[in-house]
């Protein structure tokens, strides 16, 4: 076997929905930088990513990452390794920013005393990396998508870990907004060394700031591989039943569409 | 260890200490004197003092139950009755005070928590989500609810049913030191409950809370179990005390805000007072006793409306 | 658009069925009662004549100044009103009672092995009682007003209400059913017995220098929770004509209080009364109990527990009168020497009820007097 424990590993993954499978059996690894799965809409990239991150729970198949085991895991040991930025926010109380990001400090708090000193200066010290330290007394129903977004970003970054999963992070957001967030992804994924899997609905995101890419298709891994490999016309045809076009200007890469099947 | 922000927690105690104070000089029997005589001293002792700390730890348990639940349930309108405990209660109590009238503590608190039960079982074959224990509860509270129907048809309106309608308005009468015995599940509620605020926390985030650490489901087991002791306990010693359960975790959010570390432990102080404040009025205003339920509704119930007022269901002003 | 649509109708509707609904039901009001100012003989023969028998009727006026006729002779009785068919086993009419509500069928069940069968019967229908036809009902004065009795007399069955909140209202009472029933000469016979008794009484509290303060209690259910009886109850009245002052006249009703309510009231003497807890137990939770020993009288142990022979003798029942010669030995003996409860009480079961005193289960301090201080 050699030591191929490195990074993110997943073998046949299983995931279902009540008795409908959505995901038929998925394998691959990502040893490092950020990787992206890309499929049309009910390919199975939430699920995926959820069973990943420990929201539910597959029907069969492995995921290890440095050889700890994600799937069968006790709760609090795997939320130290995995932190998790999920699509939507369901913050039903008017929590202040700096009390939902200091909830990331979870599994490092000893549950019957709470949160101490430490937690709260890698609370602060998320805020202010990704500059919404101002935002910290403001209540959280309050702030715009993008806003929100970071802070749940943040609440990820003072979680720590090693693996972080976002599910869509550029859904909801304006053009400046996503273009944001997919700077700071990549940023953390570059400073703090760690490897980050997020799923995207544009290839052109994942080719700008992305390395390695997943496609997903009906439940299935169809293409995996460096970003310059797998995001080719061809590939990206095949995965969104599309036309389009590969198109350099100033050096990046675009994929322009250009005629649909419905 | 615990950093504490905001001065305002630091002032319900203090309004507390207060009114227990004041609680244990007002009475029909009012004297103010530092010299009490034999009866003075029987009436501060064995009369006022075991009914104040009784109705404390009742208030304090009802609204940690109250914030328990709104936190576990995702629902700022949820009470401690929200699983049927409060309606098992009640039936327990007529059935004892039907058939066996010295056992009406034990049977009320029997059925409070078997009614949980029920619901959390059903529940559990519902789909297990927090909106199918919600809905089981409605149906067990209405099941109980019925069954004392028929209870209150049973008894004789002479005797019996008067006294289960004058149980249900809820009063702390004639509470003494043997009473408390009550207050052991009140102090496991409290207690507990106070020790799981920062849990509180993270479930208010639903299922990702998961994805953070929480093993949400022993946790919402564990605290529809302290919560349900506290107000069966609280119930089965006084009757259906409404309102304080819902109330008290505004007030106190409206006071220190959301972060239930310093919230939970400012709901128990709130809940003492409010329900101090409350039995005060009930005992000493008029020369027979009060139901504690009026005088919950007519001070509770304004004050809810006012917090809806300004800050909104969802505590957005 | 669509949703006023769906609304408007259905409003309409609704407005519709509920007032004809409450059409129907107020529709069953038939004000049949007739008031005529009578001043003269209340209980007339009055015969008719029909195709093959002459029916007798007897007139009687009830405690509302109602006019009410009553087909004889009377088989059936039913009572709406659970305090009323005791009087008619006081007036030796077991018999005729038929059925309906009853409180408190312990002693009865010396006279009549079914009153507990009778006193099952709780709660008919206005059918079945139609059905059963009896020559009267009998219902208390504030239900006067419910639909059932309203049915009743629509359907032309006559209902004779009572009051019995004072001891001149169990006068009215037995007067009434007594003449309703024929049996005139027992019910005069009972109102002498009552109002030998009242005069009795009266008379040598004229004498009396002081009231004691008086404070009657029972056992409510709930942990220690005692209540009373307010100034418009028929126990707090008896207090007042035995000579004592009812503490707690100034309440109406029943009401719960608290210990320091006692404090503050002070009474001289306790009486307690057993409901669904017998008053020997309520006695014994108040003298185990720390915070009673505030109130000087349970701390001397001035606490005397009703006499209960399956009625309370204070009670609104037709052994008031006993309750009335034990209170006034119990609170003023020395005017009331010659007075052995004891024996009146094995007298009236004799007369009245034909039960010698042994066969009747008397609990409770019979014989207590409130030692003079």
């Amino acid at each position: 076997m050699g030591r191929r424990d490195n990074g993110l590993i997943v073998k046949g993954l299983r995931a279902s929905y009540g008795n409908v499978e959505v995901l038929h059996g998925v394998s691959f690894s990502l040893s490092s930088g950020v990787g992206c799965l890309l499929g049309p809409n009910g390919a199975g990239k939430s699920t995926l990513l959820k069973c990943l991150a420990g929201v539910i729970k597959p029907s069969a198949g492995d995921a290890s990452f440095y050889g700890f085991d994600l799937i069968n895991s006790e709760l609090k040991e795997r939320a130290r390794l995995v932190a998790y930025v999920p699509q939507e926010f369901s913050a039903r109380f008017p929590y202040k920013v700096f009390d939902v990001v200091l909830m990331g400090r979870n599994p490092h708090v000893n549950v019957l005393i709470g949160p101490d000193g430490k937690d709260e200066e890698a609370t602060w010290k998320a805020l202010e990396l990704l500059g919404i330290a101002d935002l910290a007394d403001r209540p959280f129903t309050k702030l715009s998508g993008g806003q929100r977004r970071l802070v749940m970003v943040a609440r990820a970054i003072a979680q720590g870990g090693k693996l972080m999963i976002l599910d869509e992070p550029t859904s909801f957001l304006d053009f400046k907004n996503q273009f944001l967030v997919l700077s700071v992804v990549r940023k953390i994924a570059e400073r703090f060394k760690k490897i980050i899997l997020l799923s995207l609905h544009d290839p052109n995101q994942a080719m700008r700031f992305c390395d390695v890419a997943f496609l997903l298709k009906g439940g299935k891994l169809i293409e995996s591989g460096s970003v310059d490999e797998v995001l080719t016309v061809g590939t990206l045809d095949h995965l969104y039943d599309m036309r389009s076009r590969l198109v350099t200007a100033d050096g990046i890469k675009f994929i322009i569409p250009l005629a649909a099947a419905l | 260890m615990l950093r504490v922000k905001g001065r305002a927690l630091g002032v319900f105690p203090v309004v507390y200490a207060s009114l227990f104070f004041i609680s244990l000089l007002v009475g029909r029997y009012f004297f103010v004197t530092l010299h009490p005589t034999q009866i003075e001293r029987i009436i501060l002792l064995e009369v006022r003092l075991p009914r104040i700390v009784a109705v404390s730890l009742a208030g304090a348990a009802l609204g940690l139950a109250g914030i328990a639940f709104q936190n576990v349930f995702r629902n700022p309108l949820a009470g401690p009755g929200i699983l049927g405990v409060t309606s098992g209660s009640a039936f327990g109590a007529a059935f004892a005070i039907l058939v066996a009238p010295f056992m009406v503590t034990p049977m009320a608190f029997a059925f409070g928590l078997l009614a949980v039960f029920v619901a959390y079982k059903l529940g559990e074959k519902v789909g297990g989500t927090t909106l199918s224990l919600v809905l089981s509860g409605i149906i067990v509270s209405a099941i109980f609810s019925a069954l004392l129907g028929m209870i209150k048809y049973l008894a004789d309106p002479y005797n019996k049913l008067p006294a289960i309608v004058y149980w249900l308005l809820g009063s702390f009468a004639g509470v003494g030191w043997s009473q408390l015995t009550t207050a052991g599940p009140m102090i496991v509620g409290i207690v507990g409950i106070f020790l799981l605020r920062w849990v509180l926390n993270v479930m208010s985030m639903g299922d990702e809370a998961r994805a953070l650490g929480i093993n949400v489901d022993l946790y919402r087991k564990v605290l529809i179990v302290l919560g349900t002791l506290g107000t069966a306990a609280a119930t089965s010693l006084a009757g259906m005390i409404a309102w304080i359960g819902l109330v008290s975790p505004h007030i106190a959010r409206l006071l220190v805000g959301y972060d239930n570390m310093k919230a939970v432990p400012t709901t128990a102080f709130v809940g003492a007072s409010l329900l101090l404040l409350c039995d005060d009025i009930a005992r000493a205003l008029t020369p027979a006793e009060l139901p504690l339920s009026v005088v919950t509704d007519l001070v509770a119930a304004p004050v809810l409306f006012v917090i809806l007022m300004r800050r909104g269901v969802y505590g957005t002003a | 658009m669509k949703r006023s649509k769906i609304e408007v109708p259905f409003v309409v509707l609704v407005i519709i069925l509920g007032t004809l609904g409450a059409g129907c039901i107020s529709g069953h009001t038939a004000s049949s009662s007739t008031t005529q100012s009578v001043s003269h003989p209340t209980s007339t023969v009055v015969s008719s004549r029909t195709a093959s028998s002459t029916i007798q009727f007897v007139v009687v006026k009830d405690c509302m100044n109602r006019t009410v006729r009553i087909r004889e002779p009377v088989k059936r009785v039913i009572s709406l009103y659970g305090l009323a068919p005791q009087f008619l086993y006081l007036l030796g009419a077991g018999k005729q009672f038929y059925g309906g509500w009853m409180w408190g069928t312990k002693f009865y069940r010396l006279i009549d092995p079914n009153v507990t069968k009778k006193a099952g019967m709780r709660d008919m229908s206005v059918e079945e009682i139609e059905k059963i036809n009896p020559n009267f009902v009998i219902a208390a004065y504030w239900q006067a007003d419910e639909s059932k009795v309203k049915q009743l007399e629509s359907l032309g069955i006559p209902v004779i209400m009572v009051k019995i909140e004072s001891p001149s209202d169990v006068y009215q009472t037995v007067e009434t059913l007594g003449k309703a029933l024929r049996r005139d000469k027992v019910a005069s016979k009972v109102i002498a017995y009552y109002k030998n008794a009242s005069n009795y009484i009266e008379k040598r509290l004229r004498r009396v220098k002081s009231r004691p303060k008086v404070l009657v209690l029972y056992y409510s259910g709930r942990a220690k929770a005692f209540r009373t009886f307010g100034g418009d109850m028929f126990q707090s009245r008896l207090i007042e004509m035995a000579g004592g002052i009812s503490v707690s006249a100034n309440l109406t009703g029943k009401k719960t209080i608290d210990v320091e309510q006692v404090v503050k009231w002070n009474p001289d003497v306790i009486i307690l009364i057993g409901y669904s807890v017998s008053g020997e137990q309520a006695r014994r939770m108040i003298l185990n109990d720390p915070a009673w020993r505030a109130v000087p009288a349970v701390k001397e142990g001035r606490l005397y527990v009703v006499p209960n022979d399956g009625d309370n003798w204070i009670d609104p029942s037709p052994k008031w009168v006993l309750g009335l010669y034990w209170l006034a030995k119990l609170l003023h003996p020395s005017l009331f020497k010659g007075l052995n409860v004891e024996l009146k009480a094995a007298q009236f079961y004799e007369d009245f009820f034909n039960l010698s005193l042994s066969k009747v289960g008397l609990t409770g301090d019979v014989n207590a007097t409130l030692a003079q201080r």
